[in-house]
């Protein structure tokens, strides 16, 4: 029997993996990952979707896709992701299949030298699934945000990569990246779930302990941070809707000003339901459209992400709809939130922190976050403390930072003669 | 051995029933209210009005105005929402389990009494038409409405639950006044609440907020089975440049029929993980699909059986539906081995084990299983999983997949 939700056990080994775990009895289940520094943006120039194209060898075809297939009959499952700044192996079962897991999730991470065979089916299906996006408008309205905002940077291109670049990556290019990137250093094992969790860090640290850095991971450059560019753009694709983002470049995970940005979020556009002031004003009120949110502290990492705002509807709406978001984006620099504003704000993020850490998985991805932006294992418990100190000033300073009214990139998707860009 | 917990369960004389379960793993609460006011409610020609009476109980009452039951529940740290599906609406909150009397005093006031307005019905209206649009955009939600209407002639689970647009647009308020007052009520609803309280003080406050609602009549559901289909059925449409999509559909039986373990087993050895024998024999190394899955609806109902392909630019659509009907023959003719049997029903354990990882998957799995009979299904179905044999699995592929009655849609790029 494992214990009750525990503390977080925490061992840093010497080749600089990291390893925690926590245990809940609750139910008899466990979520495990493994963390590598190896996102897009370590993505050569010319070469990006080459972290995606390497990490899906992960769990495809001979080698480490034949070892993700031993989950399977222990009922347990495995997949992996790879976003801008890492990829994630990631599994979940029951718990009395936590030990045997990690190490599998260690012996994944160990494959080399893949056959040209394999990177060629993984790019096949890499394209097919980068040409259903291309149909999909919120999905092109945002990967067109993002590269308009960010230029040429990493950050702006797409993590998955483009025909053109995909195209370019060669055996030697996917063997180089895994050699550099899928190392020790920086990279986070974490456990959550029905485990005794002294056990599961042994068992974690001895799967781990040999694997080494290997010379290419000590010549890599990390990229400058990104420069903002401003512009706009329209995409015509003939749909019902046209989407629409505008805004600029956020701030970073270690920004002073992080928790504030989180708190004017909840007030501008990611609220409990729709009572944030983007979706009481262009949903709630004005019935033009569905989906009506705004986000920065979402995509704040180690680099700095975006402010954006985003909707979608019908296009002889889109006018209306852009007033109103840009109208809300001035009210939110001109003056401070209300008092109401910022305590139900601070309410909702203290409580929504523990509703998110319900499941395993939710958990292990906390712990990974606490080690890898440096926030501490007591970061749960401080969290509340730490959004209450956000002042009205500090939300006006922020949203001052971020926002700019009159001077922002935009990017609409949407049939020809979507009004605003006649 | 199913381990679904046992709640505490009442009956108020209303109709209502409440059902409690007690977790203290962390303070949390979620609760469920579900009512049987599905799309599969709806009268013929108003498809869309249970998905927008949904939009109308965030309205606001004349305890909690509008906006506040959202504003509401964001100052207690918490969150809430709503889905509508074919069987059923189900509001749902999560919040810190000191705040559990609040989610229950919502929604007993908004059983009570909806103040539907006529403002706020053309307001809610418009946002409907602009969620019925995103729907239209999206090539594999059309897919799926394609399937549903080709394989469905006459079941109302032909219809998308969010609506048709012309029906939408024709939507009355006295529609909407009329579907509350049959359908939202409390013999026609589930209280389901889990988390960190006390089962009797939560019994005893749902007696006290929901006793005063009066019982309602219930609209008598129109019985519309199906007619047996007898031969394939085929549409294409055509969309854009994204690579071609293939869904078939079969007829399978209710989420209560004997039969639903071994066909849920079935899904799994077809459709789940990378050693399941869709994705083994159509995506793996130089497979023609890039995504494949096998998926059974739970519904009160029968309904459809969907296996679906996203196949690679130039891929024979035709070839695929041939190979996926062989595929399913073997199931039908060739013994299954053991350890793949074992290894669908581990995976199925495991799932309904994750389920239950959060307050609010117990409370919705609690009301969605009371409603379809009771409770006590679920660790029915779940034991029935465990029970699965090759033989009942080969005899469902054999009973529910006779290849003369499948329906068959394609997405195909417009240049093709």
């Amino acid at each position: 029997m494992a214990d009750a939700r525990g503390r977080v056990e925490r061992v840093a080994l010497p080749n600089g993996a990291v390893v925690l775990a926590v245990a809940d009895s609750t139910v008899p289940t466990f979520a495990a990952t493994l963390t590598v520094e190896a996102g897009s943006r370590y993505d050569p120039v010319g070469r990006s979707g080459l972290a995606s194209l390497a990490s899906s060898l992960l769990v495809e075809g001979e080698g480490a896709g034949e070892v993700a297939f031993r989950f399977e009959p222990l009922g347990a499952s495995v997949d992996v992701a790879t976003g801008y700044e890492t990829t994630t192996l990631g599994a979940v079962g029951l718990g009395e299949h936590c030990e045997e897991a990690v190490g599998l999730l260690a012996e994944m991470i160990g494959f080399r030298s893949p056959a040209a065979s394999i990177i060629r089916d993984a790019r096949r299906r890499q394209l097919t699934e980068i040409a259903e996006e291309d149909g999909e408008p919120s999905f092109v309205c945002r990967r067109e945000f993002f590269r308009l905002v960010f230029g040429g940077h990493p950050r702006g291109l797409p993590v998955e990569g483009d025909a053109v670049s995909l195209g370019r990556i060669s055996r030697g290019d996917v063997s180089e990246f895994m050699d550099a990137r899928w190392s020790p250093a920086g990279a986070v094992i974490a456990v959550s779930g029905d485990v005794e969790t002294s056990r599961i860090v042994d068992a974690a640290c001895r799967a781990v302990e040999g694997w080494t850095v290997s010379d290419a991971a000590t010549s890599l450059v990390t990229p400058p941070p990104p420069r903002p560019f401003t512009g706009r753009r329209f995409v015509e694709m003939e749909r019902e809707q046209a989407h629409v983002s505008l805004g600029g470049i956020g701030i970073a995970r270690s920004d002073p000003l992080y928790h504030a940005a989180a708190v004017m979020d909840v007030i501008l556009g990611d609220s409990a339901g729709f009572g944030s002031r983007l979706a009481t004003r262009v949903r709630e009120e004005e019935g033009l459209a569905y989906i009506i949110e705004s986000d920065t502290a979402g995509t704040a990492g180690i680099d700095p992400g975006l402010f954006w705002a985003y909707t979608a509807t019908s296009p002889e709406h889109v006018d209306r709809a852009v007033a109103g978001i840009v109208d809300e984006m001035r009210k939110m620099c001109s003056e401070p939130p209300s008092n109401h504003e910022l305590e139900s704000a601070v309410a909702y993020l203290s409580g929504r922190h523990a509703l998110d850490r319900e499941t395993n998985d939710a958990r292990a991805a906390a712990l990974v976050r606490m080690e890898r932006y440096g926030l501490g294992l007591d970061h749960a418990d401080r969290y509340a403390s730490l959004v209450r100190a956000v002042t009205r000033e500090d939300v006006l300073a922020v949203a001052r930072r971020v926002i700019d009214p009159e001077n922002y990139s935009i990017v609409a998707v949407g049939p020809a003669g979507t009004g605003l860009f006649l | 051995m199913s381990r679904v917990p046992t709640p505490t369960k009442i009956i108020l004389p209303n109709g209502l029933a409440v059902l409690v379960l007690r977790r203290d793993h962390a303070p949390i609460v979620a609760t469920t209210l579900l009512y049987g006011a599905g799309s599969l409610h709806e009268p013929d020609g108003h498809t869309g009005l249970a998905h927008l009476m949904e939009h109308m109980m965030f309205r606001g009452t004349a305890a909690y105005p509008q906006g506040e039951i959202d504003s509401l529940t964001g100052r207690l740290g918490g969150v809430n929402n709503a889905v509508t599906t074919t069987d059923y609406a189900a509001y749902y909150f999560v919040l810190p389990s000191e705040h559990w009397r609040v989610p229950l005093a919502i929604e007993a006031d908004r059983m009570a009494g909806c103040p539907i307005d006529v403002e706020s019905f053309e307001t809610e209206r418009r946002v409907a038409l602009e969620e019925r649009k995103m729907f239209q955009d999206d090539p594999e939600a059309m897919l799926d409405e394609t399937v549903d209407r080709l394989a469905l002639t006459r079941h109302p689970y032909r219809h998308p639950v969010v609506g048709l647009r012309e029906d939408i647009e024709r939507l009355t308020f006295g529609d909407l006044r009329a579907f509350y007052e049959s359908h939202y009520v409390p013999n026609n609803a589930v209280l389901a609440v889990a988390g960190d309280v006390d089962e009797d003080a939560v019994v005893a406050e749902a007696e006290r907020l929901f006793a005063g609602v009066e019982s309602g009549d219930l609209a008598p559901l129109s019985s519309q089975v199906e007619p047996l289909q007898t031969s394939p059925r085929h549409a294409t449409m055509r969309r854009g440049t994204a690579p071609p999509q293939a869904v078939l559909a079969y007829h399978t039986p209710s989420a209560t029929h004997a039969d639903a373990p071994a066909v849920e087993i079935l899904a799994t050895l077809l459709g789940v993980g990378r050693t399941c024998r869709l994705y083994n024999r159509f995506v793996a190394g130089d497979g023609v699909a890039s995504e494949i899955s096998a998926t059974r609806l739970f519904q009160k109902e029968p309904g459809l059986f969907y296996i679906a392909g996203t196949l690679h630019p130039g891929a024979d659509l035709e070839r695929f539906e041939r190979d996926v009907m062989q595929v399913l023959e073997d199931v039908a003719r060739k013994p299954i081995p053991s350890d793949e049997l074992a290894k669908g029903t581990e995976q199925m354990r495991t799932d309904h084990e994750l389920a239950r990882e959060t307050c609010l998957g117990l409370a919705g799995g609690l009301a969605f299983w009371e409603t379809l009979g009771g409770w006590e299904l679920e660790r029915q179905f779940e034991t029935g999983l465990a029970q699965v044999s090759g033989p009942d699995i080969a005899r469902v592929v054999e009973t529910h997949f006779d290849p003369d009655t499948r329906s068959v849609a394609w997405l195909m790029p417009e240049d093709e």
